[in-house]
């Protein structure tokens, strides 16, 4: 049932992916938060049972050394603005048979040159398949409409993901029927009545 | 030799940096998403996903050499979930019957609401499969459980869904 597998994948794209950076994970120092922390009755459950232990094979310090677990401080929130950056569209994989997953990542960014920042009331990630990159134009109102809320029908919109006010965005598609070859793949950003532009675009091979 | 000896350690660290942060950003999306589709709840995937990655972060040195550290990642992640709801008293393998529990992800079509409504082992082994790709021996691994149990999940998974969905056509 490969409508199972759209639908999966439609949930997991309702939300932007936090644009967590690694430093941030490898920099925390961190405590299991309070959910994956055992509860204090098996804590003492364990020691009495070490304690036991130590005390039938004649072990000195079994109930000793309890250690504070480090402390959780990795920033859960994506930052308001987001540094200047080109658009870079990460593809994984970009060759693959129809129903095979594609991954697409890349940075998002809300600062003009000249240092005014735009961040829209709504705004889209949104994945075509198949139009021409140079005349994306023809899809936009479309586009607009699905970054709204409006349902579209168009069935060469693959994928969307909103996106207001993350640094970056991830979203994944299902590769459609198609016989093999090379098809185009635009990514754009659509922003409601704030218009539409095209993020990137790159060429898909289906197997 | 023992200037060389220490910038031969420090290489390798800055190996092993860069390689935890290409695994990150390689696997902060798919994680992620599998994540929200079965905690139901963004902030919880959030916060799951993040501490997975930091507990993998801690044992990288062991997790870089395993032929698959992403199974590592995915069984960290998805085990910390299902304590926290261990934790919560609730019995994630009861079927919850009802739709609007503890849902925070909005359903849009009858199918993705009947899939959030799944229990959370079934979601999850459909997630594995489905959504990621793995084979169910894989799936298995990850979920600590057999391979035959993978696949005895999702497809009562897929029956209820089609019965649903029979139910629901028939209604109309």
């Amino acid at each position: 049932m490969s409508e199972i597998r759209d639908a999966l994948i439609a949930i997991a794209n309702r939300y932007p992916v936090p644009s967590t950076e690694p430093d941030e994970i490898m920099g925390a120092e961190n405590t299991p938060p309070s959910w994956a922390r055992r509860p204090r009755h098996v804590l003492i459950a364990i020691l009495l049972c070490l304690g036991l232990f130590a005390m039938g094979f004649g072990v000195g310090n079994a109930a000793g050394g309890g250690r504070a677990g480090p402390q959780l401080n990795v920033p859960l929130r994506v930052s308001e603005q987001c540094d200047s950056a080109a658009a870079d569209v990460s593809v994984s994989p970009s060759i693959g048979p129809p129903g095979s997953l594609v991954d697409i990542s890349g940075p998002i960014y809300y600062t003009h040159a000249d240092g005014s920042v735009w961040v829209p009331a709504q705004e889209q990630i949104q994945v075509w398949w198949d139009i021409d990159p140079s005349s994306w134009t023809q899809v936009s109102g479309a586009a607009i409409a699905a970054s709204e809320g409006q349902p579209i029908t168009d069935d060469r919109l693959l994928a969307s993901v909103d996106t207001r006010g993350a640094c970056s965005f991830s979203v994944s598609f299902s590769v459609p029927e198609a016989p093999p070859g090379s098809y185009s793949v635009s990514v754009l950003r659509a922003a409601g009545t704030d218009g539409a532009a095209l993020y990137g675009a790159f060429a898909f091979e289906v197997s | 030799m023992a200037v060389s000896r220490i910038m031969t350690r420090a290489m390798a660290s800055s190996d092993s940096t860069a390689e935890f942060a290409a695994f990150f950003r390689a696997q902060q999306g798919p994680l992620f998403r599998a994540l929200l589709v079965v905690t139901r709840q963004p902030e919880l995937a959030e916060d799951l996903s993040q501490e997975a990655f930091v507990r993998v972060w801690r044992h990288w040195g062991r997790v870089r050499s395993m032929a698959k550290p992403d199974g590592y990642l995915f069984r960290t992640a998805l085990h910390l979930f299902f304590d926290h709801e261990r934790a919560k008293g609730r019995r994630v393998e009861v079927d919850p019957g009802v739709h609007d529990r503890i849902a925070q992800i909005e359903a849009k079509s009858f199918l993705e609401r009947e899939l959030l409504a799944l229990p959370s082992r079934q979601r999850a082994a459909l997630v594995l499969t489905e959504l990621l790709g793995y084979k169910s021996t894989e799936a298995a691994r990850i979920l600590r459980i057999r391979a035959g149990t993978v696949r005895r999940l999702s497809s009562l998974a897929r029956r209820r869904l089609r019965d649903r969905i029979g139910e629901e056509d028939e209604g109309a």
